[in-house]
């Protein structure tokens, strides 16, 4: 038994997931929103066992270039070697444990620890323990590795690094399942994949991780939280005539001849497909659309400049709806978030494209743009309207859960997927049902996590 | 005008900005710019690198031209933005006003701001620097560009046109 795992009573997670689809029912419990303990219990049965998302090729493309972060609570270096090997250690200085990189980001050759000034190479490895010659030393101490401990697994899908503190963590292909033909939907765009565009805009909210997860897969919201952000596209072709800095009119996003797919991966992750919704040309990728027909295939390319979001259980959200935006979500406390936000794009992008959707991404995506802040600021009043103790469950994931059906639909069978259910239609079910798989993935990893650290049984 | 006579009339537009943002004039706020105006807060690459090109990289604000900047009002104004309802107090100030470059009908000045606020309970400040360039319009003085610095750019929430 984990030492670590005895001071907390062992919890039946079951009891906070009343997922009953056959019976109408979907309810998950408020304190996974609310309660400390099962913070802690989310960082070590979730993401200290799980993959965790922690940055994208493109941030560190040079030899040498490094960026900093967490794995649930594990500050990691994530750096490029010398000889090119993207490799993650642990951010903790074998001598008395000072963090060795301080900045977001950066170009180290070594890192020398502020402290007592031992040094660590570009893959983590001790080059000197200062003064070690005339340090009394005992040869237990000579025989220990004083290397930065590399991460249990880092393992690359396409350019996106996962982390895992778990040396037995299932491979990363078999985790991302076919959520990863998602992700493929952006890669694909050029031939050359993605990019990210310099420049930070990251945020943080008080309130729970999940929160920002659940949101991404929200449609339903985007008509009233977002009215503002749809009367300014309005105004603004009213008054400057269409081609002016066009944004994604979400009211025709929303439009009622649309059709959405919502679809539900093993492991927690989601996925949702809007098509026939939004002109597509307002897409900058449309640009290059026909090129990427050619390449990909209709179907494909289709799917390539229409509304889609995946989000990868825990903490990766690949969001393109009014604009695109991947986020990652860095749980801090029970009720404060911070989110990480990157703008990709396909490489070679024509330059006019690349500033539509930057345009497009400050004001719709931006944590100073006029989306986001109402997102965050809602999240806020949910935190607020959580804390009340008498109230266990709320309503909020019934939307489409009577249309969910098992297997792929008819769209899903067209771009080769198999996800476990699926729920489509017109628009208007803006299928919240979709959370099922989000937390039925929750369900397995924590019971999981707590059978293998705790030695019981789930 | 002499640098003096500048210099007054330029710090004089700029603590105004900050008495109708403070004020909630939103009219007046607007009045102070040209229909041309830009207003930029770059975003960071690094420590202390910020972008240098709003059309290749990501701005924190890149509005460009008057109805870029009405439109930000008409929302904040409209009820329907829960970002903004209810509105945060906020207090500029704006210090240290160096006339960093002039020739006729035209200058440039530098300056520190910070803004404090509070909202729900919460009070927090964003500071840095602004850059601003002033157009003479007859008698009177406009904003023809602001070029805002944000030091603390890790967004708590929300920032908006007010914070800044
Ligand atoms: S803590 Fe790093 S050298 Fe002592
Ligand atoms: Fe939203």
């Amino acid at each position: 038994m984990d030492a670590r795992v005895r001071e907390l009573p062992l919890r039946d997670f079951s009891r906070y997931i009343d997922a009953r689809p056959q019976d109408g029912v979907l309810r998950i419990h408020l304190d996974l929103f609310r309660d400390p303990e099962l913070f802690e219990l989310e960082m070590r049965y979730i993401y200290e066992r799980s993959w965790v998302f922690v940055g994208h090729a493109a941030q560190i493309p040079q030899p040498n270039d490094f960026i900093t972060g967490v794995v649930g609570r594990t500050p990691i270096i994530l750096q490029r070697g010398g000889d090119g090997q993207v490799r993650a250690f642990i951010n903790h200085c074998s001598h008395r444990g000072a963090t060795v990189a301080t900045t977001q980001a950066g170009n180290a050759r070594r890192h020398k620890c502020p402290y007592h000034g031992w040094m660590f190479d570009s893959t983590g490895k001790c080059l000197q323990v200062t003064d070690e010659a005339l340090g009394g030393y005992t040869d237990a101490f000579r025989r220990l590795s004083h290397d930065l401990p590399q991460v249990a697994r880092l393992e690359e899908y396409r350019g996106f690094f996962f982390a895992s503190l778990n040396p037995d963590v299932m491979p990363l292909r078999e985790y991302l399942g076919d959520a990863a033909v998602f992700m493929d939907s952006w890669i694909d765009q050029s031939p050359d994949g993605l990019e990210v565009v310099r420049g930070d805009a990251n945020f943080t909210y008080g309130g729970n991780w999940k929160m920002v997860f659940e949101n991404c897969l929200d449609i339903y919201h985007a008509k009233t939280l977002h009215a503002s952000f749809g009367t300014m596209v309005m105004n603004r072709v009213k008054r400057q005539g269409a081609d002016e800095n066009r944004s994604v009119d979400l009211n025709n996003f929303i439009s009622a001849e649309a059709e959405v797919s919502y679809y539900i991966f093993p492991k927690g992750h989601g996925g949702m497909w809007l098509r026939g919704a939004g002109k597509r040309e307002d897409r900058p990728s449309y640009a290059m659309w026909q090129e990427m027909a050619a390449r990909v295939g209709e179907d494909k390319a289709d799917m390539m400049v229409s509304g889609r979001v995946v989000a990868i259980f825990p903490n990766i959200l690949l969001v393109e709806s009014a604009t695109f935006q991947m986020r990652l979500i860095r749980p801090v406390a029970v009720d404060k978030t911070e989110v990480y936000a990157f703008c990709l794009a396909p490489k070679g992008e024509p330059a006019a494209a690349r500033a539509l959707r930057i345009r497009q991404y400050e004001d719709f995506f931006s944590a100073t743009g006029v989306a986001t802040p109402d997102d965050t600021t809602v999240y806020e009043r949910v935190q607020q309207g959580d804390q009340a103790r008498s109230i266990e469950w709320n309503q909020g994931y019934h939307r489409g859960l009577a249309l969910l059906r098992d297997g792929p639909d008819e769209a899903a069978r067209r771009i080769g997927i198999e996800p476990l259910h699926s729920i489509s239609g017109n628009i208007g079910i803006q299928g919240e049902a979709v959370y099922l798989g989000v937390y039925q993935g929750w369900l397995e990893q924590m019971q999981r996590g707590q059978a293998q650290l705790a030695g019981v049984q789930a | 005008m002499n640098r003096a006579q500048l210099l007054a009339a330029g710090s004089e537009l700029l603590y105004r900005e900050g008495y109708y943002l403070d004020r909630q004039q939103w009219q007046d706020w607007l009045g102070l710019y040209t229909q041309d105006c830009e207003l930029w807060a770059p975003s960071w690459i690094g420590e202390h690198r910020q972008i240098t090109d709003p059309q290749s990289e990501i701005s924190l604000l890149y509005l460009a031209g008057h109805g870029r900047l009405l439109e930000r009002v008409e929302r904040i104004v409209s009820g329907a933005s829960p970002a903004s309802v209810p509105l945060p107090r906020t207090c500029h100030q704006v210090s240290n006003i160096l006339l960093l470059d002039h020739e006729p009908g035209r200058m440039t000045l530098h300056s520190a701001f910070r803004v404090d606020y509070f909202h729900q309970k919460k009070t927090g400040a964003f500071f840095g620097h602004y850059e601003h360039r002033l157009v003479a319009d007859g008698e009177a003085w406009r904003i023809a560009g602001k070029r805002i610095t944000l030091m603390n750019d890790f967004i708590p929430t929300v920032l908006d046109l007010y914070h800044v």
